[in-house]
Formats: C-alpha cells, sequence, structure tokens
C-alpha cells in the first residue's frame, strides 16, 4: 500500500455514513424515554451505546422507543446492546420497540432474527401509539 | 495457514498488520481497509458487509482469542481490488471449533447477547474459511457492484 495516499483513503471512510462515530440523544416523555442513534456504532462505542440505552430504562418509564432512521452500521456488539436494553425494560415491565431501520439495519435484525423479539414501526407515531402514548 | 487457494491471491497482494489486542488499535486497521474500499468505491451495501464481517472477526480475536491480554498481539492482513476483499485475522489464543457455535439464530437462542459474530461473517461474506485451529479466518468478499474507474495508483 502506498502509505502516502492513507490519509485521503481514511478521509473518504470518515465522511461515509459507515464512517461516522455514533451520535446517541434522549427525549425524555412521561411515561418513556426516545432514544434517536445517528452515525455508526463503531467498534469502540458500544458499551457507551449499552450503558446509555440500560440507564434510559427507569422504574417509572421502563418503556424504550429507539429511532434507527440514522444509524447507517451496527454489528453485534450494537445487537447485543439493544438487547441489554430490552433485558432491562423487561426487568421494569418495560417494552423496546424500534423505529425506521435503514434497510442494511433492517436486513441484519431479520438476518439474526431479532426482528422476533424487537417490534419495528416505519414512524416515531406508530411506536408511540402501540406503546400507548402520544407525541408530545 | 496458506492462502485458501479459492480466494485469488498471492501472498505478494496482501498488506500485512501487527496491532495490540485492544478495540483503538482494532479500529485503526478497520480504518486503514475501509479506507481502501473507499478508494475503490465499493457500494455502501458491500462496505457494510465487509466492515460488519471485519468487525466481527476482530472482536472475536481480541475477546475470545487473545482473551484481552494486552501482551498478546493480532495479525491482520487485507488486500483490496475493485472486484473482490480478502481478509485475514489471526489472534494467539488456542482457538475453537466454528461448527461447535450454536445457532444463535434458534428460538432458543433470541436473547442471548452473544455468539452472533461467526454467523454473521458468513452471511455476509461470500466466503469464508477457519483453519484447523479455529484462531485464523480468512474472509473474502466479491464486489458485486460494478465498480466505478479506479484512479491510478502513484
Amino acid at each position: 500500500m502506498d502509505a502516502q495516499e492513507e490519509p485521503g483513503n481514511a478521509a473518504a471512510f470518515s465522511a461515509a455514513p459507515v464512517g461516522q462515530p455514533l451520535r446517541i440523544s434522549v427525549n425524555s416523555q412521561a411515561r418513556l424515554r426516545v432514544i434517536t442513534l445517528a452515525g455508526a456504532v463503531q467498534l469502540d462505542q458500544a458499551a457507551e451505546l449499552r450503558n446509555r440505552l440500560v440507564a434510559a430504562v427507569e422504574p417509572h418509564a421502563p418503556d424504550l422507543i429507539i429511532d434507527l432512521s440514522e444509524l447507517a452500521f451496527m454489528g453485534s456488539t450494537g445487537l447485543s446492546a439493544l438487547l441489554a436494553a430490552r433485558s432491562e425494560a423487561l426487568r421494569h415491565g418495560g417494552r423496546v420497540h424500534l423505529v425506521a431501520p435503514r434497510p442494511a439495519i433492517a436486513g441484519l435484525l431479520r438476518v439474526v432474527r431479532l426482528d422476533r423479539l424487537f417490534p419495528i414501526h416505519d414512524r416515531l407515531t406508530d411506536a408511540l401509539k402501540a406503546l400507548g402514548q402520544t407525541a408530545e | 495457514m496458506q492462502i485458501p487457494e479459492e480466494f485469488g491471491v498471492r501472498e505478494s497482494d496482501l498488506v500485512e498488520m501487527v496491532i495490540p489486542t485492544d478495540l483503538k488499535s482494532a479500529k485503526e486497521s478497520e480504518a486503514r481497509i475501509m479506507g481502501e474500499l473507499a478508494r475503490h468505491h465499493y457500494s455502501d451495501d458491500v462496505t457494510f458487509a465487509i466492515k460488519l464481517a471485519l468487525e466481527e472477526a476482530l472482536t472475536n480475536a481480541i475477546k475470545h482469542g487473545n482473551r484481552n491480554d494486552a501482551s498478546k498481539r493480532l495479525v491482520v492482513r487485507y488486500a483490496v481490488n475493485p472486484q473482490q476483499t480478502v481478509i485475514m485475522v489471526r489472534d494467539e489464543g488456542p482457538g475453537f471449533r466454528p461448527r461447535k457455535v450454536p445457532d444463535p439464530t434458534a428460538d432458543e437462542n433470541l436473547e442471548r447477547p452473544n455468539g452472533r459474530g461467526i454467523m454473521l461473517m458468513h452471511a455476509y461474506m461470500t466466503r469464508v474459511r477457519f483453519n484447523e485451529a479455529g484462531n485464523e479466518v480468512w474472509m473474502l468478499k466479491k464486489n458485486r457492484e460494478t465498480p466505478l474507474p479506479s484512479p491510478p495508483r502513484q
């Protein structure tokens, strides 16, 4: 490999959707939390994702909606984080629903059959309705 | 393990990286390979597949192979061209038997937090081969998309 090409190549990758760092935002509503994931779950970010998702489950608001519409990539460590959130939610009598995964992420969920464990909605309003909430 | 013959690469085609057993180093090695995919204008779908399989291989090697032992090293070898990508990941662990890994898509295993890496490598790559010991994996991905012209190498 030509070492002089590497910075440009790495920059091209960093600019690509799957090269973006993960961004997590939390919208707290009365009885649930809406977590929006954007960018890509990078190798060294899965632990942070897991911690943030699990921490978002609260005894008085155990339902989670995870909006995946801006997420370009995750691997099995990201899937493990979703499962950890689900486990925590179930422990408190809650549920975890997913919203609008991009085709690649939707395909990943189907391949590992986690679409059997996570209800998946096309729109946030559908997920809110399914969990007995209205948009705030 | 020798390069699988059906992968169609020679020793001289491969770039080798020897890295410490940590996620930061693994991420840097991944970025080099992903940069090569970008240089050859791989599609988003093929890039997703290769990144996924590479991360599963690296994660397995760090966590299960070298057991996060900082004194051990990983060897990553790769060759990227417009037609295909070949990647090898080797750890210093005792290895394992891939066929003994429980099917993560079986109903009774769906809620398990781990155990999907091997299955995902097979699902997303064109070919996957492990050595006898199970501590070295070779992966091939054909770039089925029509590649755009690649700039000439300097």
